[in-house]
């Protein structure tokens, strides 16, 4: 059984053109955002204006409002 | 912002200590965005009254709002991208308001992935500048604040209807075809770096190819190699500049030729430049989430 996922794994391999599967796969896991591109999303947002009012006022803490273009989340602003 | 200020530590710490974070999109604020008639309302208020208090006010901004939702204090975010300026805002008003510190009041959570409709292949796509490194090009690690500093990521589907075309010569090994040009453009249009321009609808895309082939198939799972080629119009921001994208992919798909799935599927730029000014090289990489 061994045999025949050893010889499964090396036809899966066989080269793409000039590259192969492994550097397509170094390329996506090597750009792939790290942890310190995601430091943001160890903030606690709110999930709107007025739910962060809301909760402002039952926690007695000011809101940071941040207002931009684009989409912060996805990094395309 | 987020890649600096909003990435920065004890600005972190104190959002989470002394505040009610949020952020807001101006695009879903818009008269014909989808945020609620409440929701642009109050931030039509936060405007009014943050110029009635003599304080910076316009759309792109930091602002401090006090627990009774009167606005304190504001910021550009030019300067709120600055750390050292964006943490003394932070802590003169948490100061002067008397906050005792907390946990956050919200727990910080990883951002999930947009829904993705049922029997459709959701895909995402990382796209960010490279810097050479030798005989090679790694991702450019900076604090700028700039463009340069963080990756972009869309997230997007692809129908069965798609899926069909991608897959459709993907009978045998050797066979060849052409992606439908379509279902290619669908993928390729998001193959640009990161600008102050994200809107699909001003990238022209003015050559592109994607070609398959059937590499190999084992037992029912075929493995099928992608090339292609993409000049697309991209301007740097939302108004013609001469720029462009040019870039050479590469990648493959997993498919079980029985029951016609795409197991996988992945696509990266072997090379990437964006011109009509400075030449930067940047690289993309694409990858399906069954």
């Amino acid at each position: 059984m061994k045999y025949v996922y050893l010889i499964s794994l090396v036809a899966l391999l066989v080269p793409l053109g000039a590259r192969d599967s492994a550097w397509v796969d170094h390329r996506v896991s090597d750009w792939q955002p790290t942890v310190r591109e995601r430091a943001w999303e160890q903030i606690g947002w709110a999930k709107d204006l007025r739910s962060a009012e809301r909760l402002c006022r039952s926690a007695n803490r000011p809101v940071f409002l941040f207002t931009h273009d684009g989409r912060l989340n996805v990094g395309r602003c | 912002m987020r890649a600096v200020s909003l990435s920065n530590p004890k600005i972190i710490e104190s959002l989470n200590a002394y505040y009610v974070p949020v952020y807001l999109s101006n695009e879903d604020y818009a008269d014909t965005g989808p945020a609620t008639k409440e929701e642009k309302a109050e931030l039509d208020r936060i405007h009014r009254e943050g110029l009635a208090k003599g304080l910076s006010v316009g759309s792109v901004h930091a602002y401090i709002l006090a627990p009774d939702g009167s606005v304190r204090d504001s910021m550009h975010t030019a300067q709120a991208a600055k750390a050292d300026q964006l943490l003394a805002m932070l802590d003169r008003n948490a100061r002067a308001l008397h906050v005792a510190a907390g946990p956050p009041v919200v727990a910080p959570t990883p951002h999930p992935p947009p829904p993705c409709a049922l029997g459709e292949t959701q895909v995402s796509l990382i796209a960010r500048y490279l810097v050479k490194n030798g005989n090679d090009l790694v991702p450019v690690r900076s604090d700028s604040g700039d463009w340069s500093s963080l990756p972009s990521e869309d997230w997007f589907s692809l129908t069965s209807a798609d899926r069909v075309k991608l897959l459709a010569g993907c009978v045998a090994e050797g066979s060849s075809w052409t992606v439908d040009p379509a279902v290619a453009n669908k993928l390729l249009v998001h193959f640009y770096p990161p600008t102050e321009n994200w809107d699909l609808e001003k990238n022209t895309i003015r050559e592109s190819a994607l070609t398959a082939k059937v590499e190999s198939v084992v037992g029912s799972t075929a493995r099928v190699a992608y090339t292609g080629h993409l000049r697309m119009d991209h301007w740097f921001y939302h108004k013609p500049d001469g720029r462009y994208v040019e870039a050479d992919v590469t990648g493959y798909a997993d498919v079980d030729v029985k029951t016609r799935t795409l197991l996988r599927f992945r696509l990266v730029t072997e090379r990437a430049d964006y011109k009509g000014g400075q030449t930067l090289p940047f690289g993309v990489a694409l990858r399906s989430f069954p």
